[in-house]
């Protein structure tokens, strides 16, 4: 049975709109119009992510906008989530599955209002009074300092929190930032214990979150469209293969031959380290895609292999940078490599057991790099 | 004190549920029933409120579950059973509830069962007792908002549970939890207003992440 649907969300959306502008129907369900103004720009803001519905607000004018945006903010004073939060997490005495509900519902409460500021900021940032954006910036302070007890204080429960959001990622149409929601991010980069707990690892860089996220947004794209006469004989590939090793046992069909780059262009980075992919970047990886040249083998070192040349981008834009190599369907990095000015990328490092899986078919393979334009 | 039952019609069944139990009432007095930022707090009398937090806080949890006898843990037991007796049966009628066989990581199975009523009360069941009996909303907030993140907070955790584990989970009624428990829409002039909102087709994002 399906639930979490567009057609739920839409009816909640609808109740709280029309409570915001209907005084009789509100009074009727004893609503609040500042809770209805809050949860109309919130759900707005699901929508969109989740079922990638757009609300258009111009049904109403931009006065009554403005005045839903300015209830909306008052209904967000107050909410003393981190406080909260900050309880929830000491209130230790209550077995581990209530402990983690009552957090969780902190956490989806942190969501909506992270829906509501991204919903409400453009018209901030256009919106020169100073009123709003101090209420604004107080509810964007106290996301902050939420975000800050987690994910410094308490990393552990933070991850496991996200561990438990990985449903979410699977099914949204446009797939939330991970610098914007940890809550759905921060398990990456941690490994579990024996007993099953979660066990922070160390730590990823921002560039290895950021390919379980490309990933997801590559598994929803397109698979590109390639001419079917470039293909190369998949038979003939493996006889001039120039090494012995674990060989896959039987030859890739042309299908499966084609995996997705993501290119991120080094302007939409910024400069520090770890390498952090700004907020606003979406990488195309409808135009660009990589084709298997050499099939994924290991050689008698036990050195892995394989080699794919980057199609729809042109060549002299690559220098000798690097890419992570991930699979698209679970985000975790299976390996590295290099990419050269003739356009070929080789890989260099990778983790056999989990590469072998891909050997007859690279189409779950997400090649992600760092586009250094000369 | 006496523990309480409800006996409750569903499955074509009659079934009996111990309220809570002396133990997990106390636990469940300082988690929910008697705390300030809790909805049992807008469903509670207030005086019934002051007194029995008076007599909690000069006592521990061992304590009281000893002189539970005493007039007011006795009379805050009472309430709160009455008001989950009154939700658990809305739910068992409406009907809106759930089982699954829960397996344990050591392999244990328990059948475990989770109601929840129109107003948004979200009541566990485990070996024929209700164990616990919340909203995860907050006094400041309106009923139907209660209603709408009930419904959503257990959705999102049956979707935790059904992408995680191969328990199957047992929807009763199917049609009742495909969509949230709020009331039909008339439709007035602003209903129109709204369906114009959302009538734009949907779209992915192009160009900037969200």
């Amino acid at each position: 049975m399906k639930l979490y649907t567009k057609d739920s969300l839409e009816a909640i959306f609808k109740m709280y709109f029309n409570g915001w502008l209907d005084d009789e129907f509100r009074k009727r369900e004893n609503l609040d119009s500042k809770e209805c103004a809050f949860n109309t720009l919130s759900y707005s803001k699901e929508l969109l992510r989740y079922s990638g519905t757009k609300v258009d607000f111009s049904v109403i004018s931009i006065d009554d906008h403005h005045r839903m945006i300015v209830n909306g903010l008052e209904f967000t004073t107050g909410l003393e989530s981190c406080e909260r939060a900050s309880k929830a997490i000491n209130n230790i005495d209550q077995d581990r599955d209530d402990y983690f509900e009552a957090l969780m519902d902190l956490i989806w409460e942190r969501d909506r209002l992270q829906n509501f500021l991204e919903e409400t900021s453009d018209f901030i940032d256009i919106n020169k009074d100073g009123e709003i954006q101090d209420k604004f910036a107080e509810a964007t302070a106290e996301s902050l300092k939420f975000d800050f007890l987690f994910l410094e204080e308490y990393p552990l429960i933070a991850a496991e929190l996200a561990k438990r959001n990985r449903w979410y990622l699977k099914e949204a149409v446009n797939i939330p930032l991970p610098g914007k929601t940890w809550w759905f991010y921060r398990h990456l980069g941690s490994k579990l214990s024996d007993s099953g707990r979660i066990i922070l690892a160390q730590e990823p860089t921002f560039l290895q979150e950021n390919v379980f996220y490309l990933s997801m947004v590559a598994a929803k794209s397109r698979t590109p469209i390639v001419a079917n006469t470039s293909f190369h004989e998949p038979q003939a590939t493996y006889a001039i293969a120039p090494f012995i090793g674990s060989l896959p046992m039987a030859a890739a069909d042309s299908h499966g031959d084609i995996s997705k780059v993501a290119l991120i262009d080094r302007s939409e980075t910024d400069l520090r380290f770890p390498i952090k992919i700004s907020e606003n970047s979406r990488p195309s990886f409808k135009e660009v895609y990589a084709e298997l040249e050499t099939p994924l083998c290991q050689l008698e070192t036990e050195q892995t292999m394989g080699q794919w040349r980057i199609k729809g981008r042109d060549v002299p834009a690559f220098n000798d940078t690097r890419f992570l190599l991930s699979s698209i369907s679970n985000g975790d990095i299976i390996g590295s490599g290099i990419i050269e000015e003739d356009g070929i990328a080789t890989l260099q490092n990778g983790n056999w057991n989990v590469l072998q899986k891909h050997s007859l078919d690279v189409s779950d393979l997400l090649l992600t790099c760092i586009l250094i334009v000369r | 004190m006496r523990d309480q039952f409800v006996e409750i019609r569903h499955d074509g069944k009659h079934r009996r549920y111990k309220l809570f139990g002396k133990r997990n009432f106390i636990k469940h007095c300082r988690s929910h029933f008697l705390k300030r930022n809790d909805c049992w707090s807008v469903l509670l009398n207030d005086q019934l409120i002051k007194k029995a937090d008076a007599a909690f806080k000069k006592k521990s949890n061992t304590e009281l579950s000893e002189s539970i006898d005493t007039d007011i843990v006795a009379e805050l037991y009472r309430e709160v059973c009455r008001i989950t007796r009154h939700e658990i049966t809305e739910s068992a009628s409406t009907p809106r509830y759930v089982w699954y066989e829960n397996v344990s990581k050591n392999g244990n199975r328990s059948l475990e069962e989770i109601f929840l009523s129109s107003m948004g009360m979200i009541i566990p069941c485990k070996h024929n007792t209700i164990t616990t009996a919340f909203v995860k909303s907050s006094p400041g907030e309106t009923r139907r908002t209660w209603a709408i993140r009930g419904y959503e907070g257990l959705v999102r955790k049956f979707k935790k549970i059904e992408s995680s584990t191969s328990d199957c989970i047992h929807y009763v009624t199917e049609e009742n939890w495909v969509k949230p428990p709020l009331p039909e829409n008339e439709t007035t002039y602003f209903g129109k207003l709204v369906d114009q909102a959302l009538a734009r087709k949907s779209s992915r994002i192009k160009g900037k992440g969200i």
